[in-house]
């Protein structure tokens, strides 16, 4: 193999040479600028679909855990019910939001229409203060369940999960 | 403000329709809207601290926004507590009759009416 030429030059000669190559600035200044804005650019859109990404888990997150405290809660409301003798037939949850949930529970006519039963308002408005906090919020309603009860009405409505403990 | 003469008036139609037999889901409705005028007229007016009086529910809604049913509910339970429980359950049972395809029994219907009652009787 043939060695390669031995370059030899002055320092000046090799200044001239490193000179020749020279970017003027603003041709520096604009292609380093376009490579920024297109790595800027590439970056947000990733940055932005990554945040959505991980924006959206936390809702879930939050909705699937305030499901869960709004199911242990309408534990305590059948458990309350129960001891004034009075007997849950459903319970169905509406997400009003991702902070909060609404459960509509259902007892017999004959149970509806006791003295009795308002007990219950008084029971879900405590337990309504006590675990109210910035993250949770649970609103109990309450009706009859008759035989011309319509399940798409409850969903229409916006009461889409039913309680399956409940569900036969 | 619908006073006192239109939650008569509504207490009448509610009479009319528990008499007639035919339509206890409409029985729930004249009841509960009867109720709600009993208890405004027996709360308003009334101030909250230095704030300008609220003479009528509807400036306490125009001022305070909120859904109106479940703000009166609100006020009810803070300001004439005796009357929440009977107030609430006319509520619900006017407002998820649509859960049992408007279907009423007459049991609610004349349960709605002793509640009325009991309301009317508070104020």
């Amino acid at each position: 193999m043939n060695k390669s030429p031995e370059i030899t030059m002055s320092p000046r000669q090799a200044q001239t040479m490193v000179d020749g190559f020279k970017l003027e600035d603003d041709e520096i200044r604009q292609f380093t600028a376009n490579e920024v804005i297109q790595s800027f650019h590439a970056g947000v859109q990733k940055g932005q679909s990554i945040a959505i990404e991980l924006e959206q888990k936390a809702w879930f997150r939050q909705i699937r855990d305030n499901a869960g405290f709004a199911a242990m809660d309408t534990l305590k409301v059948i458990a309350f019910l129960k001891e004034i003798g009075i007997s849950v037939l459903s319970a169905h949850l509406k997400i009003e939001s991702r902070y909060s949930i609404s459960v509509l529970i259902t007892v017999s006519t004959s149970d509806y229409v006791k003295e009795v039963f308002t007990q219950v308002y008084n029971f879900v408005s405590a337990l309504h203060a006590a675990n109210t906090n910035e993250l949770y919020s649970v609103d109990f309603q309450f009706i009859n369940k008759s035989e011309h009860f319509d399940i798409d009405a409850v969903k229409n409505a916006g009461f889409t999960s039913s309680f399956t403990p409940l569900e036969k | 403000m619908p006073g006192k003469a239109h939650a008569a008036h509504n207490e009448e139609v509610c009479d009319l329709l528990l008499g007639n037999g035919k339509y206890p889901d409409w029985v729930v409705t004249t009841a509960y809207y009867a109720a709600i005028y009993y208890v405004d007229q027996k709360m308003f007016p009334f101030t909250i601290g230095m704030e300008p009086e609220f003479r009528t529910f509807n400036q306490y809604i125009n001022r305070k926004g909120g859904k109106p049913h479940k703000v009166r509910l609100d006020l009810v339970k803070a300001r004439l507590q005796g009357c929440y429980d009977n107030l609430k359950w006319l509520y619900e049972s006017c407002d998820g009759a649509r859960y049992n395809s408007y279907q009423v029994s007459p049991e609610i219907a004349k349960e709605a009416r002793r509640r009325l009652e009991l309301i009317k009787r508070a104020c």
